[in-house]
């Protein structure tokens, strides 16, 4: 049986917004949405699409379930960040909370990357304090600021480090629980 | 005032439909399995207003969970049909969530037929 235009035009744009998920979850969605809608038709119903969200609202819905759930059993913070940007699209509060969270960890990533350096670069990179300075990193020649940490850089800076990207994985994971609940009250 | 106070209760009343929907998807596949058209015209007629496609999503979420479980079954209308089956883990889910709202029902019970 054939659906009317509009209809295959609806189910076309529901698949274009599920873009990101896997071709085999595409397929099932929209077969599913298929068989409903030719239920419908078969029941005399003219107007078809009444009831349904818009495509682009019923996909992302999908898409976000998708990300979230599939984030959560990943665990990594890449694919938790990008579940939490996907889902972010339709959350702005999700949003101002991710950015920090990936600020903490692109700080992580670095305070690791001078621990990593300073066993070739150990007059260079470090802790650094001044009379108006305190920062990890390169010392360019600056003679207002000393190094403090040492050879003791290389366990603190990584020891806080992993804490750092510990605390914001565990932040993103409770971020995306927290919109996974939200999905589920939608 | 009167038009404010009841844009109100129908704010509310959409919170408490959204809210309790996982319970009656559940609920809806105790005894039998369904496929996602069947639940939202039974969910439609107990007055739960169920949007035509908002299920899907959920559904496929209950299925993630591994509190449903699916099966393509052709039924002779020339389509075949996607049913829902609950699993162990659904069963003990709903018996759980009834337990909940059993509770919660009968304290607000109380409360209205305080005098």
């Amino acid at each position: 049986m054939q659906l009317p235009p509009a209809a295959e035009e609806f189910l076309k744009k529901v698949r274009k917004g599920l873009g990101t998920l896997g071709q085999a979850e595409r397929d099932e969605i929209i077969s599913e949405l298929r068989s409903h809608l030719l239920d419908r038709q078969a029941q005399g119903k003219e107007d078809l699409l009444a009831g349904f969200e818009a495509p682009d609202v019923l996909a992302s819905d999908f898409v976000a379930e998708y990300a979230l759930r599939g984030a959560l059993a990943q665990g990594t913070s890449w694919a938790l960040g990008r579940a939490l940007l996907i889902a972010a699209r339709d959350s702005l509060l999700a949003l101002f909370l991710l950015l920090p969270l990936v600020l903490v960890q692109i700080t992580a990533l670095c305070l690791l990357v001078v621990a990593a350096l300073k066993p070739f670069m150990p007059q260079e990179v470090g802790l650094w304090v001044g009379p108006d300075n305190f920062y990890v990193g390169v010392n360019n020649d600056n003679p207002a600021v000393h190094e403090v940490l040492g050879w003791w850089g290389i366990p603190i800076l990584a020891a806080g480090s992993v804490l750092l990207f510990w605390i914001s994985t565990r932040a993103m994971r409770a971020l995306v629980r927290w919109r996974l609940r939200s999905a589920k009250r939608m | 005032m009167q038009d404010e106070v009841q844009k109100e209760v129908t704010a509310w009343r959409s919170q408490l439909r959204k809210g309790s929907l996982e319970l009656a998807v559940l609920l809806a596949l105790r005894k039998q399995r369904r496929y996602g058209m069947e639940l939202v015209d039974l969910l439609n007629k107990a007055n739960l207003g169920m949007s035509e496609g908002s299920i899907y999503p959920l559904l496929s979420r209950l299925r993630a969970e591994k509190k449903v479980e699916t099966e393509w079954v052709d039924t002779g209308v020339g389509h075949a049909h996607k049913y829902y089956e609950l699993t162990e883990r659904g069963r003990a889910t709903v018996k759980a969530m009834l337990a909940a709202w059993r509770e919660f029902s009968n304290a607000l019970a109380d409360l209205v037929d305080e005098r």
